[in-house]
């Protein structure tokens, strides 16, 4: 009887101890080592990213890959094991990627041999991608994948010539290739319409104004036609953006010739026509353009015709003017020129759309007077000074506009409760 | 009579390795000669039909090499074979055989009905016959109560009568069992030896092989005795053995001492244990001299056996000189 | 023949006593199911997870059962001497051989079908509690509300229930148009087992089950890399790696894959497709090749099995 109690004794006790002993080296030991331990090796698999390079061994196109050859033909499903790996690697180091040099090719090679086991597997190239590029920097190597994807799924699915599209336009800053990739992307299958549009955006990158102009024209009228309600939204607000980066884009320059003049900004806009710094530049007549689009809309003339119309093509008479008088926006209503007094002195002021400053501060006196008519409701008062409102204060959770654009103060009546902007007063 | 089983010169040879492992010991065996291992040496014989025939042998003389032979589990180096006329391998001819191999192994799951219908599927017996006649042999083989249990925990001598059963199934004109009462306690021996009679009155042929002298002597019709892959002898018992008596053994009871002493010079033997004394004699004449004497003494008789050469004497006879037993 | 048919049964009947089997099987079927839970670890394509390692698993594990099961089929027999009264009986060897392989192939083919099942009712579960299927169902309900703890087990309960529905309609052969192209690829999967089966039976039946596991083992493996090898000692030749002990190896690894089967038309089309493309169309060269190679390999056992002394 002893001795059993004995050895239940001895046995609670190890447990216990050994028990105790691994906790402590978990906690203590072993985590850290954990995150020191390099994870190199797991994602270290045979090297395959050299082979597509031009001035590789002929004889080397044929070698199976040897990867492919370990995989004894179980590749679809080494194909998901790996891609679970990678998923997991990269959400445990996602910092790290952009750090380390030698991880990124790792990582790189570790997509080459997922897509050689799998060719078609267009989340591989797409993930690859995101990783490579966005996440670890390296554009090249994340277009040379999609490259690989593109090659292997030709005309098959449109997403990789379209991410391969951003890649050109935003970092490469290479807009043939871009506009090659837009190419590759309308012929292959699946392809959404918005994918011609990006054409549009490219145009409009390069600082082809007219060209981009003539590209939404054309695409607001099919949308027109064909009563996608969307598209239209999006392409007449195209046409104003690129109308106010179009003339924005004259105004700047010609400010910088003043600049270089006077060593100053100009304070009105007015001045640079005045001392005729805009030059014959084209430009667009903004209201001219917009009854021509109505005019089209309405009239059902085949849509080619049409453009040329409006782009001037046929005859003079089209949306293009050359002018040297300052450009208006799409309303035909003059630009402001933002000046706000605050060093550096040198800085070129802003110009802004009219319309845009209006929105805003239509914005911020909607949002006021509902501030206002919730105090009133409150307290029984209208506040005496707008500062009342506890939003007012600087820190405040919800930071109501203290000023006006361009530093004005607003036109408040306390006794009204009424609150209107002295630049927009009809707001 | 018909010949049932007939071998012209069956020979069998085994090749050993060159290089191999025996006894624990490495062995290099060089040259042809060395290399040959005689299991069985132009073996000739002929099994009559309705005859119960032993093929008799120490261990290791062949018998068992011999049967397999003929059941085409092993291929002769030479020589040829016939049963029932046909060459081995017929399967007209197997569809009338039975065999039990020595040491029975079976599939141990099986249930011993599920055991006997599946060997009757290999007859190609119908289902309904298969049923039937598996009853009937688990019947008469008296595993009737373990027929549903599996081979796994059948005893060896269960396992024995099992192997009979599927033997028999097929209801062969020729039996062929191979060391039928090895392992098996009397009782079985007996079994065995009334089996074997049985199978004689219907008619069947039997061949068995065994190293159980007493009992092929009890059973046997001819026999044919085996020794070093050599053909000894062939032939009917009782012409192997001579009929003669060879002696006669006398046990008495009540004699008295000095009767024995003075007996104990004229007879081969002479053992006393307690009052019981046992004497043997050659001749005829001298038996009956004791048997009046004993008479007149008034000594109770226990038992008198007239011996006769059995057939371990006459094998053993047969194989002296380092018979490996 | 029915005798063929007698042994197989038989064999069927003893190899599902080996407990290996059942090892194997729990082991594919926790693969299978553990797919289920392997989706929840990738951000997309989880359609592909479940698809392509549940298709490796079958075939994986059919390819351990057909070796761990067959190597010992044949050589148990002698090594048991249960051979004995089955070759006694009025039964041709070829009969046995072929009844042993027939077995091995049903036992297989039976857990290939439930290895299918778990597969199938993986997938259609995977298809009931997708993102975009809990999304309808979330969107059913009204605005701001979403399914409680109860409601939403009982539709994960509602899922598995009809995961086995269409299990069971998949299975009875009326596929859709998504499952036909899984049948066809656990088609194929079922001629390249019953090819390395028969040499499974090959091998045991004249070695013992060690050497047997190896030999099939390496067939299996020199199968699927045969052009690749080939390829592989080309290019080596080319690049001028040509020593005589290298060119003898080279030759015999050329002939080793030349004669071995090629195993590489049973899965060369199951790169991953959406499962709206087009069918696979059943490759019935293929088909012809498993038939016709695995006969030539039987007639190879039977030819060695004929003339073997058993001891």
């Amino acid at each position: 009887m002893v001795r059993r109690t004995f050895w239940i004794f001895v046995v609670v006790v190890w447990f216990a101890v050994a028990g105790v002993g691994v906790y402590w080296l978990q906690e203590h030991q072993i985590s850290d080592l954990q995150y020191a331990r390099p994870y190199r090796d797991t994602l270290a698999l045979p090297q395959i990213v050299d082979r597509d390079r031009a001035d590789s061994d002929p004889a080397e196109e044929e070698l199976p890959q040897l990867a492919e050859l370990l995989s004894v033909g179980y590749e679809e499903m080494a194909t998901s094991v790996l891609w679970l790996r990678v998923i997991q690697a990269f959400g445990a180091k996602l910092q790290h990627v952009r750090d380390n040099p030698l991880e990124l090719r790792a990582i790189e090679n570790f997509f080459w041999v997922i897509t050689e086991f799998d060719p078609h597997f267009v989340e591989a190239y797409r993930f690859g991608n995101f990783v490579l590029g966005d996440e670890g920097g390296d554009q090249v190597a994340a277009l040379r994948l999609l490259d690989r994807g593109i090659v292997r799924n030709y005309k098959q699915t449109y997403i990789l010539p379209y991410e391969a599209i951003f890649i050109c336009l935003n970092n490469l800053k290479n807009y043939k290739l871009a506009r090659y990739y837009v190419r590759l992307a309308l012929r292959s299958r699946n392809c959404p319409d918005y994918v011609k549009r990006t054409e549009n955006y490219i145009a409009l990158k390069r600082g082809n104004y007219e060209i981009a102009l003539e590209r939404w024209v054309r695409d607001e009228l099919e949308a027109a036609m064909n009563h996608q309600k969307y598209v239209l939204e999006i392409a007449r607000m195209q046409i104003n953006n690129i109308v106010n980066q179009w003339h924005f884009s004259i105004i700047e320059a010609a400010m910088d010739r003043y600049f270089g003049r006077h060593e100053d900004y100009p304070a009105r806009l007015e001045q640079l026509e005045e001392e005729n710094l805009i030059g014959s530049v084209r430009q667009v007549d903004g209201p001219r353009l917009v009854q021509l689009l109505d005019a089209a809309e309405n009239a059902g003339i085949p849509i080619n015709e049409a453009v040329d119309v409006i782009m001037g093509a046929k005859n003079r008479r089209g949306c293009i003017i050359e002018s040297n008088r300052v450009p208006r926006d799409l309303r035909g209503e003059p630009y402001l020129l933002l000046d706000d007094t605050v060093i550096p002195l040198q800085k070129r002021p802003e110009v802004v759309e009219r319309q845009t400053l209006r929105k805003n501060v239509e914005g911020h006196l909607l949002a006021i007077r509902r501030r206002i008519e919730g105090y009133a409701k409150t307290t029984g008062r209208y506040p005496t000074v707008l500062e009342e409102l506890p939003e007012m204060q600087p820190g405040a959770r919800e930071q109501l506009a203290r000023q006006d654009v361009a530093g004005m103060r607003w036109n408040y009546d306390p006794k009204t409760g009424t609150i209107r902007s002295y630049i927009f007063p009809e707001l | 009579m018909a010949a049932v089983v007939e071998t012209f010169g069956l020979t069998k040879i085994y090749t050993l390795d060159f290089l191999d492992v025996e006894h624990g010991r490495l062995k290099l065996r060089l040259g042809r000669k060395r290399r040959q291992r005689v299991a069985l040496k132009d073996l000739t014989l002929s099994v009559e039909k309705g005859e119960i025939f032993g093929l008799l042998g120490p261990n290791g003389a062949g018998k068992t090499t011999t049967l397999k032979i003929l059941m085409g589990i092993i291929f002769p180096t030479r020589g040829k074979a016939r049963i029932l006329g046909r060459p081995l391998g017929d399967k007209w001819a197997k569809a009338r055989l039975g065999f039990l191999p020595e040491n029975p192994y079976f599939y141990d799951y099986l249930t011993g009905r599920e055991f006997l219908k599946y060997y009757g599927q290999l007859y190609g017996i119908a289902r309904r016959e298969r049923e039937r006649r598996a009853d009937a042999l688990l019947e008469r083989v008296g595993l009737r109560d373990a027929a549903s249990l599996p081979l796994k925990g059948y005893s060896k001598g269960m396992l024995q009568r099992i192997g009979l059963a599927q033997a028999l199934l097929n209801d062969p004109e020729i039996v062929i069992l191979d060391e039928p009462q090895s392992g098996l306690d009397p009782l079985g021996r007996k079994e065995i030896r009334d089996l074997i009679l049985q199978l004689r009155e219907e008619g069947k042929t039997v061949f068995f092989s065994s190293h159980i002298l007493s009992d092929a002597e009890m059973v046997c019709d001819r026999v044919a005795i085996l020794y070093g892959g050599e053909l000894k002898n062939l032939g009917k018992l009782t012409d192997l053995l001579s009929a003669r008596i060879k002696d006669y053994e006398i046990v008495a009871r009540g004699v008295p001492a000095a009767v024995l002493e003075q007996w104990r010079s004229r007879v081969d033997r002479l053992l006393v244990q307690k009052d019981e004394a046992m004497m043997i004699v050659r001749q005829e004449s001298d038996a009956r001299e004791i048997l009046s004497r004993l008479n007149e003494l008034g000594a109770a008789l226990v038992s008198f056996n007239p011996h006769r050469e059995t057939l371990e004497e006459y094998f053993i006879a047969q194989v002296r000189g380092g018979a490996n037993v | 023949m029915s005798k063929v048919w007698a042994i197989a049964f038989n064999t069927f009947k003893e190899a599902v006593r080996n407990r290996i089997l059942y090892i194997l099987l729990i082991f594919a079927v926790v693969l299978l199911l553990f797919s289920g839970v392997a989706r929840e670890l990738t951000i997309s394509a989880q359609e592909k997870i479940i698809r392509s390692l549940g298709l490796g698993c079958i075939n994986v594990f059919g390819l351990l059962i057909a070796v761990f099961v067959g190597i010992g089929l044949v050589y148990n027999e002698l090594d048991k001497k249960t051979i004995y009264t089955i070759i006694s009986k009025p039964i041709d060897r070829w009969q046995f051989i072929l009844g042993k392989y027939f077995g091995l192939l049903l036992t297989i083919y039976v857990n290939v079908l439930i290895m299918t099942i778990f597969f199938y009712f993986s997938l259609y579960y995977q298809t009931f509690t997708s993102d975009e299927a809990l999304a309808k169902i979330y969107a059913s309900y009204p605005r701001g509300q979403t399914p409680g703890t109860l409601q939403h087990l009982g539709y994960l309960a509602a899922a598995m229930v009809r995961s086995a529905g269409g299990t069971i309609k998949t299975l009875c052969f009326f596929p859709d148009q998504v499952t036909a192209n899984l049948q066809i690829v656990i088609l194929m999967t079922c001629l390249e087992l019953a090819i390395i089966t028969a040499f499974a039976i090959l091998y045991s039946s004249f070695s013992t089950p060690t050497l047997s596991a190896i030999l099939t083992v390496f067939t299996f493996i020199i199968g699927r890399g045969n052009e690749d090898i080939i390829r592989y000692t080309w290019y080596l030749e080319r690049k001028g790696l040509t020593s005589t002990a290298a060119l003898m190896k080279y030759r015999g690894a050329q002939f080793a894959a030349h004669i071995a089967p090629n195993l590489k038309i049973f899965y060369s089309d199951t790169s991953y497709r959406a499962l709206s493309d087009p069918p696979v169309v059943v490759d019935y060269y293929a088909i012809a090749y498993a038939v016709v190679y695995s006969a030539l390999i039987l007639s190879l056992a039977v030819l060695i099995f004929r003339r073997r002394n058993f001891k």
